[in-house]
């Protein structure tokens, strides 16, 4: 693992902390500062260098660290009269990847390399495959490569400037595609598996915590009734889910110890997963 | 966010259960069998000589003098700089140097400097240097809660509270309004009654002065360094009512971590966010605080029968530093040496604002530099060398006032005490 990323996935998990804790509120422009790329890291994902991974591996976090868009509070347009909107149709090319055409409205796209400042009305879009973030674009198509066969979650988000999510109504502004991926790699038999399941905001059996050892692949499934994203710490998962579908963290653990993983949204945890 | 998660200041990971968690019962094999020892061998006081330490050479002097210089200047800088990330700087934890500097670097890295260097805090502290600026001529009576030192309790309360219970702890802004909040109090009571009365409601400096007593290094009245052997100074520390509660304070707030990281815990927290999870943490940390002052003021009830001692209690205060200490290694030795590795990316750009100052803002966090297996051992050795240590001062301390034969007796209940500790702590860090 790159020593760099691991820093970064540090400060992630941080900043997803601080996340999880705020009410959404109207974010007063400059009372953050300008919010750049933490860390340094640079913000855009190098598409050659990407398609060279396995997309199974995201445990590994050889790609795009969330950390590099997750600041603090998402800005909120609850409210404004032309509220921007974003669609996506994902189409599996056959030989392991997909195509993505991003529909945007009422946002003006605009490239964040060099960072730039956030500005009402301006922003862009970042790409999630499986809940870890692939790439932050400001054009509407975008090639997914390198994922390994079987069902995928592509997830469109409108970001700021300065990569905080735009909210509306209490969610971000997002959409949502399921793949199934042909002629990649074959999937990785997970050499763990865990289910959690919640019912009306309830963990079905309590809170569970989940054995592996270090080197593993892991998958744990969280089914629930309502909307939200499952967050593992430190790990720095995070996956969508809801009624209709269920989250699927897969993750190659390599860090000893005792993780929590939280619904982001609601605020509480809702597993742990020791590593030994 | 979560309150467990929280109570770390940055963290989302934790400690693997010690595998041997029969280590609690051999734990207490140990103390049982070195209080027989101490019955057996030691009959007289021997603490307080061997605390007295031998003189070191004046190079040596020289040299500590310069490098304290020098670290005033650097804490003061890095203070100041915390004190502007947590007001002004970047509202995400993560981006913000003040949780890590806080929580970590102060809150777990000065009791270990102080452990190994003696009054480090009593060198280097930012509230030390502004205080004795601000400083005036003492006019008139100090008040009663300033000089008998309870005004210490309100800080650690304050921090205990903000570290394990309260659900935006690590929030830079709340970090920052009280950091600044105690320094402006602190410069107020200095301003009116002095430096040195002050300094004893600063109850930072107080808990640390308490864990530098264990360092082989000592200072005397004229600035000179003594080296003695590790522990046996912890003697010669002044106990009162106030220290001991907020040694209490601070032993049931370590205690209280350890609870919450249980699943019985994890169970009751389920579905708690805000500030709901903060009023049933709240009551948790009380009630544990609790439960610790009443099994201490237990032991100290019965030795006081036995002995006829009105101030068993306050006389063997002492013990609880080195207990303490284990407690704070053995939960938080990991946190300094993984998470805290984040400070030397942050330190780079301490507000959040892009910057790279030292060019270490990639510095990356080495999740493998200290393995699961060392850290086991450094939290069952901690708190089993503690508690040994606890046992021996109390002896040493029941000696010097009683026959050996009373001594002996007098302790009973505080073996006891110390073994329902150990057991509850190693029980605790086994999950």
């Amino acid at each position: 693992m790159k020593p760099r990323i691991k820093a970064v996935m540090l400060l992630a998990l941080a900043t997803v902390l601080t996340a999880c804790g705020s009410d959404i509120t109207e974010v007063e422009e400059g009372q953050l500062g300008p919010v750049t790329a933490t860390t340094g890291a640079p913000v855009t994902v190098d598409m050659a260098d990407h398609g060279e991974h396995e997309m199974a591996d995201h445990g590994d976090h050889d790609m795009v660290d969330s950390a590099d868009h997750e600041h603090g509070q998402p800005v909120d347009l609850t409210g404004i009269s032309s509220l921007p909107g974003v669609s996506v149709a994902a189409e599996p090319d056959g030989s392991g990847g997909v195509m993505l055409e991003i529909g945007v409205s009422d946002l003006e796209l605009v490239a964040v390399d060099p960072p730039v400042e956030h500005r009402q009305g301006q922003g862009h879009v970042h790409v999630a495959v499986d809940g870890s973030s692939v790439a932050m674009i400001a054009e509407t198509t975008y090639h997914v490569t390198g994922l390994t066969d079987g069902r995928h979650t592509v997830m469109v988000t409108l970001s700021s400037n300065d990569h905080r999510d735009y909210y509306a109504n209490g969610s971000a502004i997002s959409a949502m595609a399921v793949v199934e991926v042909t002629g990649g790699e074959p999937a990785l038999e997970p050499d763990v598996r865990f289910e959690v399941e919640l019912e009306g905001g309830v963990i079905v059996g309590g809170i569970q915590r989940f054995e592996a050892s270090v080197g593993d692949l892991v998958e744990v499934t969280v089914t629930t009734d309502v909307v939200d994203n499952v967050h593992l710490h430190v790990y720095d998962l995070k996956v969508p889910v809801h009624g209709g579908m269920p989250a699927v963290l897969l993750v190659e653990v390599d860090i000893p110890g005792v993780f929590e993983a939280e619904l982001h949204e609601a605020g509480f945890k809702i597993f742990e997963l020791a590593v030994s | 966010m979560m309150p467990a998660v929280l109570a770390h200041g940055v963290g989302g990971r934790s400690d693997l259960p010690i595998p041997e968690w029969q280590a609690a019962g051999g734990a207490a094999v140990a103390l049982v069998l070195s209080f027989a020892a101490l019955g057996l061998l030691w009959h007289h006081p021997r603490l307080r000589s061997m605390s007295a330490g031998r003189r070191m050479a004046p190079s040596v002097v020289g040299i500590a003098h310069f490098l304290a210089k020098v670290l005033r200047v650097v804490v003061l800088l890095v203070f100041l700089v915390v004190l502007a990330a947590g007001l002004v700087g970047a509202v995400d934890t993560a981006r913000n140097i003040s949780p890590v500097s806080v929580y970590i670097i102060f809150w777990v890295g000065v009791p270990v400097a102080s452990v190994l260097a003696g009054p480090v805090w009593r060198a280097v502290s930012p509230w030390e240097t502004l205080g004795r600026i601000a400083s005036g001529s003492p006019g008139g009576e100090a008040p009663g809660w300033l000089t008998s030192g309870w005004a210490a309790l309100v800080p650690i309360s304050i921090f205990h509270w903000l570290e394990l219970a309260f659900h935006d702890g690590a929030s830079p802004r709340v970090i920052g309004w009280l950091g600044l909040a105690y320094t402006v109090g602190l410069m107020a009571i200095s301003r009116r009654w002095g430096w040195e009365e002050a300094r004893k409601a600063e109850g930072f400096g107080v808990l640390f002065d308490a864990f530098a007593s264990l360092s082989p290094f000592r200072r005397d009245g004229s600035g000179g360094l003594l080296v003695r052997s590790p522990f046996v100074g912890v003697a010669e520390l002044a106990s009162s009512p106030a220290l001991l509660s907020v040694l209490l304070a601070a032993l049931g707030g370590t205690a209280f971590d350890g609870i919450s990281r249980t699943s019985a815990w994890s169970d009751l927290m389920a579905g708690r966010a805000g500030w709901e999870a903060t009023a049933v943490s709240t009551v948790g940390l009380i009630w544990i605080v609790v439960l610790v002052g009443f099994v201490y003021h237990l032991a100290c009830r019965a030795g006081g029968r036995i002995t006829g001692d009105t101030d068993f209690a306050v006389r063997f205060g002492i013990s609880l530093v080195p207990i303490l200490v284990g407690y704070d290694l053995a939960h938080y030795f990991s946190l300094l040496f993984l998470e805290g590795q984040a400070f030397i990316a942050l330190v780079s750009d301490p507000l959040g604002r892009g910057w790279n100052l030292f060019g270490t803002v990639d510095h990356a966090i080495n999740w493998t530099l200290i393995s699961t297996t060392a850290v086991g051992w450094v939290q069952l050795g901690s708190i089993v060398v503690g508690h040994m240590v606890a046992v021996l001062v109390s002896h040493d301390r029941a000696v010097e006032e009683w026959k050996p034969v009373v001594a002996l007796r007098s302790q009973y209940p505080m073996l006891g005490a110390m073994v329902a500790y150990t057991v509850l702590a190693l029980f605790l860090i086994a999950g």
